[in-house]
């Protein structure tokens, strides 16, 4: 069942870049955090984080099936057969992986992102995104949970290990605004009752919710605007890369039946 | 984080049903533990609550190559040795245990 039968085509198209906006982020950031199995500090670790990494991947293809599909692709055609720049996600999660802070400060900043983003999603009026708002909620609350523990354990870390954590945190502070520029599109979504607020509301919010989670750490967050423009579709290189990665399989035969 | 210790874990399937080992790994806290094994042990089986315990904490009985238990069969305490209980006593004149 697909979302937003009820509306006329602009606002179809609006609710569809919206719902590409999540689905992007999960996938890329899954993708991204999937490329450390067999290379995280621990074993355990490598399995918890490619758990994670699959868990983001799940909710992105689950947020794809909501959308309509006329020509019956399928929700592979939107995750591999895009060029990037028609993919939605934010720059901040398209970057390349760099060292363990980074990347569990990313995946941490992410997830309080995403936390006010699908707690907003919880008083949508449209019920499927409800309904996926409290399935994802379900895994990232445990995601969290993974990102303050390590965290902790890396500030606890000594006088190198801080440096190094405070600048991934420098480093996902100057991409951070992407995750909640105001677009164009975003009242229309407000207005029809979709969204109970323009997500770019939350920027003030989302900037003191991760200050607050690691100033006990000793670490401060500083953003910077303007940040790249994901949103947009003005993407890095690396996201090429990615998407070429990850679909490598699916191009070497895009008709097969997989 | 500099230590890492081994630790076991225990998954209750239900409420009120008994923990039962899952299986153990290395984490650099307890806080760890528990979210590495979340990830690790909760992927399949479906807990509603989950342990973790450092594996030092774990008093272990002696072993010396000899199963633990009683030296003498003591099958009157089994169930099994009733089996024969019924034809025994035919064999020996009784009448039916229980009859009178």
């Amino acid at each position: 069942m697909a979302i937003g039968s009820g509306l006329d085509g602009g606002l179809r198209a609006v609710l569809r870049e919206y719902v590409l906006t999540l689905a992007d982020d999960e996938l890329v950031l899954g993708h991204r955090d999937s490329e450390w199995c067999a290379f995280a500090p621990l074993i355990e670790e490598d399995v918890a984080f490619a758990s994670i990494a699959q868990d983001e991947i799940a909710h992105a293809q689950m947020l794809y099936g909501l959308l309509p599909d006329p020509s019956g692709r399928g929700v592979d055609a939107l995750a591999f057969g895009r060029e990037p720049r028609a993919m939605r996600n934010a720059v901040l999660l398209e970057r390349p992986n760099g060292d363990w802070a980074y990347s569990i400060v990313r995946h941490y900043v992410y997830d309080i992102a995403d936390d006010l983003r699908t707690a907003d999603l919880l008083r949508s009026g449209e019920p499927l995104l409800r309904t996926a708002a409290e399935r994802m909620r379900r895994e990232e609350r445990y995601h969290l949970e993974h990102g303050a523990t390590w965290l902790r354990a890396l500030a606890g870390g000594g006088p190198d290990a801080l440096r190094r954590l405070q600048a991934a945190v420098d480093a996902v502070a100057r991409d951070s605004f992407d995750l909640f520029r105001p677009l164009a599109w975003e009242g229309a979504l407000v207005q029809v009752g979709i969204l109970p607020q323009a997500p770019s509301q939350h920027w003030e919010s989302f900037a003191a919710a991760v200050q607050a989670a690691i100033a006990p750490l000793g670490l401060r967050f500083t953003p910077e605007r303007p940040a790249p423009h994901g949103r947009e579709g003005e993407h890095t290189a690396d996201l090429a890369e990615l998407l070429a990665t990850m679909g490598e399989v699916r191009h070497s035969d895009p008709q097969a039946n997989w | 984080m500099a230590d890492l210790g081994i630790y076991e874990v225990f998954g209750q399937e239900r409420s009120g049903a008994a923990f039962c080992h899952v299986g153990s790994l290395q984490a650099g806290d307890g806080d760890l533990a528990l979210v590495l094994a979340r990830e690790l042990f909760c992927r399949r089986s479906e807990f509603v609550a989950l342990w973790v315990v450092a594996r030092p904490c774990i008093q272990v009985a002696p072993v010396a190559g000899e199963p633990l238990g009683p030296a003498e069969p003591r099958t009157y305490r089994l169930g099994v040795g009733y089996r024969d209980t019924v034809e025994k006593w035919q064999r020996f004149g009784g009448e039916r245990g229980g009859d009178r």
